[in-house]
């Protein structure tokens, strides 16, 4: 007879956990905004967008879910194991994260200054891979996998662009548009689906 | 070769079933906090599909019976209420699963 309970059950009920959380679109709207933000300013100016994202990601993210999310689905604290697992995910993924953001912002200004020349025509490619592995990275920190679809929206864009010899900022502001209405109606729908509760206790 | 436990004792093993933890929603409560660290009365509410009223008593049996902790702390200025799986609950949700499996086990 199966294992009833354990730990099988409780990851499930875990992964259920993290999905309602998230499931108010906010952590899609944040991002849809990024990426269509990013697309509108010159490539060696990101540094000045994403920095500051990820700062206001910090400060307004907690305050935005104590203030919409948890009154409608409550809150949980994970498992010691799963907290140690994700400190481990972000240790690693935000030192990644910025060290490939220098080299691909240092590697656009070099070509603009003529280097690399055999490298210039695959650079968007190589920015729209970046790009998906941050989502990827997102939806296994997150248990969302919707962002791997995301991700991979992202990287078709961009492959798009290369084939079709077109502009790679407009499908990345595409890509940016498509990702923010999902982000907005899943919050439209969640805030319609689950209105605030008031806990017993405060 | 071990003998095996006659039917009747694998039967009278059910009485001593742990009443608190066999009834569903606690169970299901008791399942719900196991899964995490710590939630407050709006996750459990959302997760269970139990009324207000109907959370509030079996949280107070719960509690009562030290299977689960309410810990009221402080969000900034903002209070917060967790409620935990007791060491003890967890034991009692443990024993509770043995037996079942126990007696289950020798059925069809």
């Amino acid at each position: 007879m199966a294992k009833m309970g354990t730990s099988e059950g409780a990851g499930g009920i875990e992964r259920r956990a993290f999905w309602s959380y998230h499931r108010d679109g906010l952590v899609d709207l944040f991002a849809g905004l990024l990426l269509a933000l990013s697309a509108l300013v010159r490539p060696d100016h990101l540094w000045w967008v994403w920095n500051p994202a990820g700062l206001a990601l910090i400060l307004g993210g907690p305050l935005l879910k104590r203030r919409i999310t948890e009154p409608r689905v409550g809150l949980f604290v994970p498992r010691e194991a799963t907290r140690d697992q994700d400190a481990l995910r972000i240790g690693c993924l935000v030192p990644a994260g910025l060290v490939a953001e220098v080299a691909l912002i240092g590697l656009l200004v070099s070509m603009r200054a003529g280097r690399f020349p055999a490298l210039a025509p695959w650079f968007p490619l190589l920015a729209g891979a970046a790009l998906a592995a941050v989502l990827a990275a997102l939806s296994g920190l997150l248990r969302l996998k919707r962002f791997l679809a995301y991700g991979a929206l992202v990287f078709a864009a961009f492959l798009l662009a290369r084939f079709t010899g077109t502009s790679p900022r407009s499908w990345a502001f595409g890509a940016g548009c498509a990702i923010t209405l999902c982000g907005l109606l899943l919050l439209v729908t969640f805030l319609s689906r689950y209105p605030p509760q008031e806990s017993v206790n405060g | 070769m071990a003998r095996e436990e006659p039917a009747a004792d694998r039967g009278r093993g059910l009485l001593k079933l742990d009443r608190l933890v066999h009834e569903p929603a606690r169970h299901l409560i008791l399942d719900l906090l196991e899964a995490v660290e710590g939630a407050d009365f709006v996750f459990l509410l959302h997760h269970s599909g139990l009324t207000r009223g109907n959370l509030s008593s079996h949280l107070a049996k719960l509690e009562e019976a030290g299977y689960v902790e309410v810990q009221k702390t402080f969000a900034g200025k903002v209070p917060r209420t967790v409620l935990r799986l007791t060491s003890a609950g967890r034991e009692a949700l443990h024993r509770y699963r043995a037996q079942m499996r126990t007696f289950m086990s020798h059925r069809p």
